[in-house]
C-alpha cells in the first residue's frame, strides 16, 4: 500500500458526560471523562461489559452528542459525524446493507465522495484482499458467516483511508487465526498511514498488543479507571511481542486494574 | 356438479356459460370491457402505489411531517374506499379518469400507511452508517430507508391488488357502463344470466392472475429479500 500524505486526526475528549433518559429516570452512564489521542496514536479502551465503552465511542464519532463537555477532532468541536472517520460498530451484522453485495457494501462510503470509478474499484479490490474476502465480493451479507460479516464491516471502514479509526470489538467474531491477522492488518495500516485509532476491546492481550496507550473505564457512572502507556517496541510481532516479560507485566496490571 | 343440471335461472350450468362466452357478440363486449377494466386497474394501481410509496417514504422519514400528516391520513383512510368512489365521480365525472382515480386513491392509502410505518422504523444502525458516510436526506430515504422497508412495502402492495380489483368493479358498476363490473351489472339487470356469470368468472380469473403475477414480479424486483428470508 502507498503511504498517504495525510496524517491522523488528533482527538480531544474534554470533560464529557452522557446520560440517557429512561421512561421515568435519568441514567448517567459517563461522568466527566477527559483524555486526548495524538495523531497516529493507538488508544485501547477496556472496561467491563455495560460500563459505557460503546457509548463513549459513539460520542467521539459524533453520532450522538454528550450531555456535557465536548469532543474535538483537530481542534474542531464535534457536533455530528466528522468526515474522514472509519467506524466499525459492535453490532456489525446490523450495520451492513442486506440488499447489497459485499463489494457494494464496501463501496458505500464512496457515494458521498468524489472518486473516479477506476480508483474506487482498485481500492475496493485492495481492501477486500487485505481482509481475505476477495472471493466473496459477489455474495450478500446474509450469505456470510459472522466473522466474514465483521471483516466486511472492517473493509468498509478502511476503504476510504480514514484519518480516525473507531473500532468497537472489531475482532469479536473471527477465529483466533484470522483475529491475529486482522490485528496485524490494522497495525500495519496505522503504521503506514499514521491513522489515529481508538480500539474498544474486552481482550486485554489484544489491548496491549495493539495499543500505544490503554485507558480503562470503571464505576457507575463510568470514569477513567487507569491510564498507562504500552512501552513495547514497534513494530510488534504476534509471537515475539507477546512473549516479552514487559508484555505479561502490563497484562497483569491491566487485569488487576479491571478487577478493582 | 350441482350446477350441471341446474334449473335455477340465476345459476346456469357451466356449459351454458361457456356457450354464451363463445357467442361473438358477448365476446366482443367482454374483450372491450376487459381492456377498459385493465386500464382502470393497472393505471390506478401503479399511480396509487407509486404515490403511496413516495409520500410514505417522505412523510415517514421526517418526524414533523409525520406529526402533521398522521391525523389527516388516518381520517381519510378511515373513510371506506367504496364510499370515496361517489365523491370522486362527483368531482371528476364518470369517465376513465375518475375510475383510475378511484382505484389509485384506494391503493394509495394502505400503501402509504405501510410505507410510512416501515420507513419511520429503519434500524438505527443503518441510519448511523448512512450518517457516517455523509448521506443527505434524499439519499438516506431512497438508498437506505426504502430498501430496508422492502418486506413491509411488498406485503402492502400485495394486499392492495385485491383492493384495486374491488374498487375497479365498484367504480364500473356505479358509473360508466364500460368495464367488467358494468358488464356484470348490466347482464344481471337484463337477465342475461349466463353473461353475468361469464363476467364474474373472468373477474375471478383476473384476480387470481394478478396475484400470481405479483408474486412473480416481486421476486424480480427484490430477489435478495426473498433469498435472505428464505421465503419460497
Ligand atoms: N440508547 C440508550 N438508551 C438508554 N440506555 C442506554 C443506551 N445506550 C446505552 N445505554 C446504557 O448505557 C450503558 C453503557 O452501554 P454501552 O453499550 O456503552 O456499554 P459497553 O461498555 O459498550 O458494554 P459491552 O462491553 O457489553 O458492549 C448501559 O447500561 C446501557 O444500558
Ligand atoms: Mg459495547
Amino acid at each position: 500500500m502507498k503511504i498517504g500524505s495525510i496524517s491522523g486526526y488528533e482527538v480531544r475528549v474534554n470533560g464529557i458526560s452522557m446520560s440517557f433518559l429512561n421512561s421515568d429516570s435519568e441514567k448517567v452512564v459517563l461522568h466527566d471523562i477527559s483524555f486526548a489521542v495524538a495523531s497516529g496514536e493507538v488508544l485501547a479502551i477496556c472496561g467491563l461489559s455495560g460500563v459505557g465503552k460503546s457509548t463513549l465511542l459513539k460520542l467521539i464519532s459524533g453520532l450522538s452528542l454528550p450531555t456535557a463537555g465536548q469532543v474535538q477532532i483537530d481542534s474542531v468541536v464535534v457536533n455530528g459525524p466528522h468526515p474522514g472517520l472509519g467506524f466499525v460498530t459492535q453490532d456489525y451484522s446490523r450495520s451492513l446493507f442486506p440488499w447489497l453485495t459485499v463489494a457494494r457494501n464496501v463501496a458505500l462510503p464512496f457515494k458521498a465522495l468524489n472518486v473516479s470509478q477506476e480508483e474506487k474499484a482498485a481500492k475496493i479490490k485492495q481492501v477486500l484482499i487485505s481482509v481475505g474476502l476477495e472471493d466473496s465480493s459477489h455474495l450478500f451479507p446474509w450469505q456470510l458467516s459472522g466473522g466474514m460479516q465483521q471483516r466486511v464491516a472492517i473493509a468498509r471502514a478502511l476503504v476510504t483511508q480514514p484519518r480516525l479509526l473507531l473500532l468497537d470489538e472489531p475482532f469479536a467474531s473471527v477465529d483466533a487465526h484470522v483475529r491475529l491477522e486482522l490485528e496485524d492488518l490494522i497495525a500495519r495500516l496505522v503504521d503506514e498511514h499514521a491513522v489515529t485509532t481508538i480500539l474498544v476491546t474486552h481482550d486485554i492481550d489484544e489491548a496491549i498488543y495493539m495499543a500505544d496507550r490503554v485507558i480503562t473505564l470503571s464505576g457507575s457512572p463510568a470514569g477513567i479507571g487507569m491510564e498507562f502507556d504500552v512501552d513495547l517496541p514497534r513494530p510488534r510481532e504476534q509471537i515475539i511481542s507477546r512473549a516479552e516479560a514487559r508484555f505479561s507485566q502490563l497484562r497483569t496490571d491491566l487485569y488487576l486494574g479491571l478487577r478493582k | 356438479m350441482l350446477l350441471q343440471n341446474s334449473t335455477n335461472p340465476y345459476f346456469p350450468a357451466p356449459s351454458e356459460i361457456f356457450t354464451s362466452a363463445r357467442s361473438t357478440l358477448t365476446w366482443d363486449w367482454v374483450s372491450t370491457s376487459l381492456k377498459s377494466s385493465l386500464t382502470t386497474l393497472l393505471g390506478g394501481y401503479f399511480i396509487g402505489a407509486i404515490l403511496g410509496i413516495l409520500l410514505g417514504a417522505v412523510i415517514g422519514s421526517q418526524e414533523f411531517l409525520r406529526a402533521v400528516f398522521t391525523p389527516i391520513t388516518n381520517f381519510i383512510r378511515s373513510i371506506p374506499a367504496v364510499a370515496k368512489v361517489p365523491v370522486i365521480m362527483a368531482l371528476l365525472g364518470i369517465g376513465t379518469a375518475s375510475r383510475i382515480c378511484s382505484v389509485s386513491v384506494a391503493v394509495l392509502f394502505p400503501v402509504l400507511m405501510v410505507t410510512l410505518r416501515a420507513v419511520a422504523t429503519t434500524d438505527e444502525q443503518l441510519l448511523d452508517n448512512a450518517r457516517l458516510m455523509g448521506y443527505g436526506t434524499y439519499r438516506t430515504i431512497f438508498s437506505v430507508r426504502l430498501p430496508a422497508a422492502t418486506g413491509q412495502i411488498l406485503a402492502g402492495l400485495q394486499a392492495a391488488v385485491q383492493v384495486a380489483l374491488f374498487i375497479m368493479v365498484i367504480s364500473e358498476m356505479l358509473g360508466s357502463g364500460i368495464g367488467l363490473g358494468a358488464f356484470v351489472i348490466h347482464s344481471q339487470q337484463t337477465f342475461m344470466i349466463e353473461d353475468m356469470w361469464t363476467g364474474i368468472l373472468i373477474l375471478g380469473a383476473l384476480g387470481l392472475f394478478l396475484n400470481e403475477a405479483f408474486l412473480i414480479l416481486e421476486r424480480r424486483i427484490a430477489p435478495w429479500y426473498f433469498k435472505s428470508k428464505e421465503i419460497r
